[in-house]
């Protein structure tokens, strides 16, 4: 009986002790069991055929190779291998001729006038011409169920002068025309060939898609891997690329330590996107090299300014920015993150560095004066916050704690990405979390947002909205900028209806004989010249 | 049998009819719109609502139903948002990786459960019944999410014996076997356990025992036989669960599996897709039932004689 009490006592000990072993476990957050061993990544890339192989893991799966499907965000690694770039703009942000050689612009700024390259041919060697074009950016402007329509809705039409020459013809002034052309991470670099896509149709074209790029499709597994081999016939036009990989295999390994131990066996040769907490483990790994730059994604909260609101009195809107310790955020909750004070983060390009450095600051003295002169009655905020965005349970909890600190009573609101636009469409929020990829010119965006009242913000300030249209009718770079930094100084000044938390950083890991890649902030990478010793 | 399983098709009809319906209906109550989601956060209000217009999502509500339910019984269970792909095709090319990962399911469940099982059921109340017992717990309690990351940690990371994510091969699997098996081998387990000693009490063992016939006999011949029955039932619902998809061990190790398809269509709000997988999970039910209840004739003659 002894015996059997004492084994029943260390059974029930055990249980106790892996129950709360047990527990948690969330996938989308950390789940380090603070490893920080050392491990060595060698591996060899050479498959067995002889082939340089390089794997590399996506912490998100491309959702479609069909240019009319949903982009994840993963394009940006992806489609340049796949279709080259039209315009490559670099981590300067200038400007490189690819596949289009010269853009010029009518005085009017209506029509484009594109130069194509010659001598480029597609993988299933039919010539790469403007009849491309015009069946790809036709089909986007047409087709209202393509998510990538919106962009493209003020095309009316590209008319083909000769095989290399086209001409894009707008219905109104699309100043956004060569940024969205560049726009990474999405589908506007890629292209149909024409005489394929018009045979096979949408859904069969896509199962076996053709580029120009310096590599051609093999095969797609979706939710596994996407296979890319080197095409033999691509140097003839472009022999300056210096990268030695053959075979390119895109796995998508959404769990991050997952993720993190498969760069720690070798499995994958580059992984993007690495939690905090794995950092250390990763640049003590032999064999691994991590790096991080400043990012381009950004989380804000938005408000609902409107008659009635709690938000709707700027003073408390400005109370609401000065409670908020967003050094504390960055540093603490996220590590590799930087926190932020201007309405887009520092890379794009209406950025202001000066101005940024006395907006949105910290001062929870003053934030507290101004809750007490106001006329808040106390009634709880609605605080949204998406749940499956990294690290939602920590921030909003700090959130709520500073927004109490200064005397706002929250509510505060966990719900699903797909619920946000819904709850914010209807106005039952006060403040939301969100976050945002940000593109080098950032103007759509704002427009969207502010003008366009995307968040149903229900921002009142006419002469800001319309200085932002403006903005986006304005075909010269530098003076859209200019515009659009007046714009973010404008809201910063009214603490409305956007307010920046931070930015996160970029971050990939490769192994040490990997170099020649270029990291750019919005996570693609350029990977044409990228050489494995 | 043949009038047996005609019926059972019949209903399987019906069932089929009910998830379309329920299927369909319930995705809609959820917040969140597909379109919306789809076009992204630099579709203004209008593009989204054309959209929404050219993809049918305005018509009424019951002339979708009608549209869909008249393509959902000639096969077409229409395409994903997202994907910009067949739903069916989608499935489909994930099913052998299901099929996989559940045929490893059971081998590791079984190969724990079913002597452990038969260990605690005839040696119920000893310092072996507790140990088994313990694994059993041991089974349920864990986290597979912990239990797979610490998986990969040991095997993948520090040992180098196994792949710690993907798929292709058999040690691709092992590491996903393992982990799910270790949770459903806790069901086979108690179930086998408690079916057996149940067993063993009966009037026909004592009666065999005092017949002289041999313990390890008894417990093969004529106790385990019987003890077995409940047991496939277990056994038959948990590989319709896992053909139905494990979600959380295909993310944890990147297995490109039905039930991480639904979970990021789930997500999305992608009403055909979640749709098509639900429909194709229940009509794996629904089969794997009327296979158990086969089974069960096949394993208990008595059940014949009933019918």
């Amino acid at each position: 009986m002894n015996k059997k009490r004492m084994l029943a006592l260390l059974l029930a000990a055990l249980m106790l002790v892996t129950l709360f072993a047990g527990c948690g476990g969330d996938t989308s957050t950390d789940t380090t069991t603070g490893d920080t061993s050392t491990g060595d990544s060698t591996g060899d890339t050479t498959s067995a055929d002889g082939l340089v192989e390089f794997n590399i893991g996506l912490n998100q799966d491309l959702y479609a190779m069909n240019l009319g499907g949903a982009d994840s965000g993963m394009e940006g690694i992806v489609f340049p291998l796949l279709y080259d770039y039209l315009i490559y703009r670099d981590a300067d942000g200038n400007l490189v001729p690819r596949l289009w050689t010269s853009w010029e612009p009518s005085e009017d700024g209506l029509e484009w006038t594109i130069t194509l390259r010659e001598g480029v041919t597609f993988h299933n060697g039919e010539p790469f011409t403007s009849e491309a074009m015009k069946v790809t950016y036709e089909w986007f402007a047409t087709d209202e169920t393509l998510s990538i329509h919106p962009t493209w809705e003020k095309l009316q039409e590209v008319e083909i002068v000769d095989d290399l020459t086209c001409i894009f013809r707008f219905r109104e002034l699309d100043a956004l025309f060569l940024n969205n052309i560049t726009k990474s991470g999405c589908f506007h670099m890629a292209y149909v060939e024409p005489k394929s896509f018009q045979e096979l149709g949408v859904d069969a074209y896509f199962e076996n898609p053709v580029g120009c790029g310096p590599y051609s499709f093999v095969s797609w597994d979706p939710g596994n891997e996407l296979i890319l081999e080197r095409d033999p016939n691509y140097d003839y036009w472009d022999d300056s690329i210096k990268t030695n990989i053959d075979r390119y295999i895109i796995s998508t390994i959404s769990e991050d330590m997952t993720r993190v131990s498969s760069m720690r066996t070798g499995e994958s040769d580059m992984i993007i996107s690495i939690p905090y907490e794995q950092m250390e483990t990763l640049q003590s790994t032999d064999g691994v090299k991590v790096e991080q730059i400043d990012g381009s994604t950004a989380y804000w909260i938005g408000i609902e300014c409107g008659e009635g609101y709690v938000f709707n009195d700027p003073n408390l809107r400005q109370a609401l920015s000065e409670c908020l310790d967003r050094e504390t955020i960055a540093s603490s909750i996220y590590g590799l993150a930087d926190p932020l004070h201007w309405l887009v983060p520092s890379y794009s390009t209406c950025y202001d560095e000066e101005a940024a450095s006395q907006h949105y600051q910290y001062d929870l003295e003053h934030a507290k004066e101004l809750v007490a002169n106001s006329n808040y009655d106390g009634t709880p905020i609605r605080l949204i916050a998406v749940n499956s965005f990294a690290k939602m349970t920590e921030l909003s909890q700090a959130m709520v704690s500073m927004l109490q600190s200064v005397g706002f009573a929250v509510d505060l609101q966990m719900i699903e990405h797909s619920a946000l636009n819904e709850t914010r469409g209807s106005g039952q929020y006060d403040i939301f979390i969100s976050n945002a990829a940000f593109e080098r010119d950032a103007s759509y965006w704002i427009q969207i947002q502010v003008v366009n009242d995307r968040g149903h913000f229900e921002f009142d300030y006419p002469e800001i909205k319309d200085l932002i249209s403006e903005a986006n009718q304005t075909l010269d770079d530098d003076i859209r900028e200019e515009m659009m930094r007046e714009a973010c100084l404008q809201c910063a000044e009214v603490y409305g209806p956007i307010q920046p938390l931070f930015t996160m950083q970029t971050t990939l890991a490769t192994k040490e004989n990997v170099s020649g890649y270029v990291l750019l902030p919005n996570v693609s990478t350029y990977l044409f010249d990228m050489v494995v010793e | 049998m043949a009038k047996y399983l005609l019926k059972r098709l019949l209903l399987a009809v019906l069932v089929l009819f009910v998830v379309i319906f329920v299927a369909f209906f319930l995705i809609r109550l959820v917040p969140g719109d597909p379109v919306e989601n789809m076009m992204g956060s630099s579709a203004t209000d209008e593009q989204i609502e054309a959209a929404r217009e050219a993809m049918g999502y305005n018509k009424p509500i019951i002339v979708q139903f009608g549209i869909y339910l008249k393509n959902a019984l000639t096969g077409d269970l229409g395409n994903s948002i997202f994907y910009r792909q067949s739903c069916l095709k989608l499935i489909a090319n994930r099913f052998g990786a299901t099929v996989q990962l559940c045929i490893g399911t059971m081998v590791v469940a079984l190969l724990i459960s079913i002597p452990l099982g038969i260990v605690a059921g005839v040696k119920k109340g000893t310092a072996a019944d507790v140990a088994a017992t313990f694994v059993s717990i041991l089974g349920n309690a864990l986290s597979p999410v912990w239990v797979g990351l610490v998986l990969i940690l040991f095997f993948g990371v520090q040992l180098r014996w196994l792949p710690a994510q993907g798929y292709g091969s058999i040690k691709h699997l092992i590491l996903p076997a393992l982990t799910a098996g270790l949770t459903f081998s806790s069901y086979v387990l108690r179930q086998l356990r408690s079916s057996l000693f149940s067993t063993l009490q009966e009037d026909y063992i004592t009666a065999t025992y005092a017949r002289g016939v041999r313990r390890m006999k008894v417990y093969r011949k004529y106790a385990l036989k019987n003890a077995i029955l409940p047991v496939i039932t277990v056994i038959g619902v948990g590989i319709a669960q896992a053909l139905a998809g494990s979600a959380v061990v295909e993310v944890v190790f990147g297995w490109p599996g039905i039930g991480s398809l639904l979970v990021d269509a789930m997500g999305s709000r992608d009403y055909p897709l979640v749709q098509a997988c639900i429909i194709v999970s229940t009509m794996i039910f629904v089969v794997a039932n009327i296979l158990v209840d086969i089974a069960y004739t096949i394993a208990d003659p008595r059940t014949r004689i009933a019918e």
